[in-house]
């Protein structure tokens, strides 16, 4: 042979090789997971009954002035025509609770001092728990004066934002 | 001898060299006129969550939030989270985040990263094709941003379109396509335009705003997953390469439909790299030296009891409302008692231990027209108080444990 058809076959070989290679993972392509399909739960939904943990309370406002915060949990049995319940914010209690069959109402009034002791605002959080066959429902409202709701989201930076409602009996 | 040898080898050179030939037109069938006969397959990676090696805590891999300025009173902000590892021994969650904010000037990104739960302004900028390490199911991957698009466009072609003319009158006319010139580019997907996409997921989801889960979000045009081997090194190419890969994501998201228009509402805590941005109108930074519950009472709180000899009642707090009061720690208790509420009773004043124990940060005690109030023996017995504001009310004050 001469010697050019030497290196026309390096060059035929050299492609036929990367063909070869080429054509065997093209036949041998399979479907694989990597993985699992799971469904994270949101942070807001626990477990335990009665109990909501926001983290913070993200409030939402058009103007400003009147705050509110919209979230949903898991559904619950409950029954307020039988038992008494107490509603906690962060442990403080809404003294005026109002219980009906599937709603709990009451008012959180936080009030935080200065370093004279001299009160510089008051956070007055009305929060209503709605029992839902498919979800419950808790809304949260406020009005934002003396810088209320800034005080309340340096308040909840610190100590969260944790609604409970219990039953009276149990405190 | 030795010619025989040659020939051996030239008659084996040629036997491989067609051989291997044939492999290359095979190739070239199978890419050209045999497409529809190439098996294809389906790689799919599920990325949920990463575990924060130092507190156990499961992490969402992407969070997502989305302000999307719907009242115009703020700026458009679409933000993206990677709960990913500080490197592939997964020691810390360093997470990577970025924001890209919408407004007048124009649309422009920042990157952060969040340790510990600080914010800031990344020191490294990832660009397209950065790995970022995260895990699935107990083992390590990385993630990257390298997904490619293209774009092809049509130009008018004189000389085909002459050509394609001569042509037509035997094949018949197509100048819709054969008339034209095509240039196809490749580009490379931006994390502008991953942004983009995932704000536009949110602001679709039928989840609505607030905040969420989007599970499977596939992602696999802009995302692809990466081996990383015993000796960490990561694979030169995706996992699932050569077949439609899908990119599962699960993302923890909030969406908002109005303009993002302070620090607290971005998930960095910063907007445009500014931590003090603030066009709320809300005050910022403020603090205080102690907070405390503020507990309203009123005479509806309290029970009655009917003394024949006086033809009147005596009011207290149960012992039960007592009792739960005292559960609570950091509460600031104020007694409105409106003589004037009742009707057609005759009040006589505060029980004995009416509020025996019960710390009382202040009791105001009024009536509309002018009256006596006795307070009982006991009645604000170790209440704290001091002082007991009065509106038209005279007190008499049978040793209740306050002077006044």
């Amino acid at each position: 042979m001469k010697w050019y058809w030497y290196i026309v076959c390096a060059v035929l070989i050299v492609v036929g090789i990367f063909s070869s290679i080429e054509l065997v993972e093209m036949f041998n392509v399979a479907s694989k997971e990597y993985g699992t399909a799971i469904t994270i739960e949101t942070k807001n939904n626990y477990d335990e009954i009665a109990k909501y943990d926001f983290g913070t309370i993200g409030f939402e406002s058009d103007d400003y002035i009147n705050f509110s915060n919209v979230t949903t949990f898991a559904p619950i049995e409950f029954d307020g025509k039988d038992k008494d319940y107490i509603l906690l914010f962060n442990d403080q209690p809404a003294v005026n609770t109002v219980v009906t069959n599937g709603k709990v109402v009451g008012d959180v009034n936080l009030v935080f001092y200065g370093l004279e002791g001299e009160k510089v605002s008051k956070a007055e959080l009305h929060f209503v728990v709605e029992y839902f066959a498919s979800q419950t429902k808790v809304t949260t409202t406020i009005t934002n004066e003396n810088d209320s709701v800034a005080y309340l989201e340096t308040y909840m930076g610190i100590n969260g934002a944790i609604l409970k409602v219990v039953e009276r009996s149990a405190l | 001898m030795k010619d025989i040898a040659i020939k051996t080898i030239n008659v084996a050179l040629i036997i491989v060299t067609v051989f291997l030939t044939l492999m290359s037109g095979v190739l070239l069938y199978y890419k050209t006129l045999g497409k529809d006969k190439v098996p294809s397959a389906i790689t799919s990676t599920y990325v949920t969550t990463v575990e924060d090696p130092q507190t156990g805590e499961q992490l969402p891999t992407i969070e997502a939030n989305y302000y999307s300025n719907r009242n115009g009173k703020g700026y458009e902000v679409v933000e993206l989270l990677f709960n990913c590892y500080s490197g592939i021994a997964k020691q810390a969650i360093y997470s990577r985040g970025f924001q890209l904010v919408i407004n007048e000037d124009g649309t422009k990104l920042y990157q952060y990263n969040r340790y510990d739960g600080v914010n800031f302004e990344t020191g490294h900028e990832y660009q397209w094709g950065d790995k970022m390490i995260i895990d699935i199911n107990g083992t390590t991957y990385a993630v990257a941003l390298d997904g490619e698009y293209s774009i092809t466009t049509k130009t008018f072609s004189f000389g085909k379109a002459v050509w394609h003319t001569i042509a037509g009158l035997f094949t018949g006319y197509n100048y819709d396509e054969n008339a034209f010139n095509y240039d196809t580019k490749v580009y490379q997907y931006t994390f502008e335009d991953l942004l983009i996409k995932v704000g536009q997921i949110l602001k679709s989801s039928s989840n609505g705003t607030g905040d969420s889960v989007i599970s499977l979000v596939d992602l696999g045009d802009f995302l692809h997953i990466y081996e990383i081997d015993e000796n960490g090194q990561v694979s030169g190419e995706p996992v699932g390469n050569r077949t439609l890969t899908n990119s599962y994501f699960t993302m923890q998201t909030h969406y908002d439909n109005r303009g993002m228009v302070w620090a607290k509402q971005s998930m960095f805590e910063s907007v445009a790299g500014d931590s003090q941005f603030n066009i709320s109108g809300i005050a910022d930074n403020v603090d205080y030296w102690k907070v405390t519950s503020e507990v309203e009472l009123t005479e509806k709180d309290f029970v009655a009891r009917y003394l024949t000899s006086e033809n009147g009642y005596y009011y207290a707090l149960s012992t039960e409302k007592i009792n739960e009061l005292k559960n609570f720690k950091n509460i600031e208790i104020n007694i409105d008692f409106n003589i004037s509420n009742f009707e057609d009773v005759n009040v006589l004043g505060l029980d004995y231990y009416a509020l025996y124990g019960l710390k009382i940060n202040s009791l105001t005690i009024s009536s509309s027209t002018q009256r006596d109030f006795k307070l009982l023996v006991g009645s604000l017995k170790d209440t704290g108080l001091t002082t007991i504001d009065t509106v038209n009310v005279n007190l008499i004050n049978i040793n209740s444990g306050v002077s006044v």
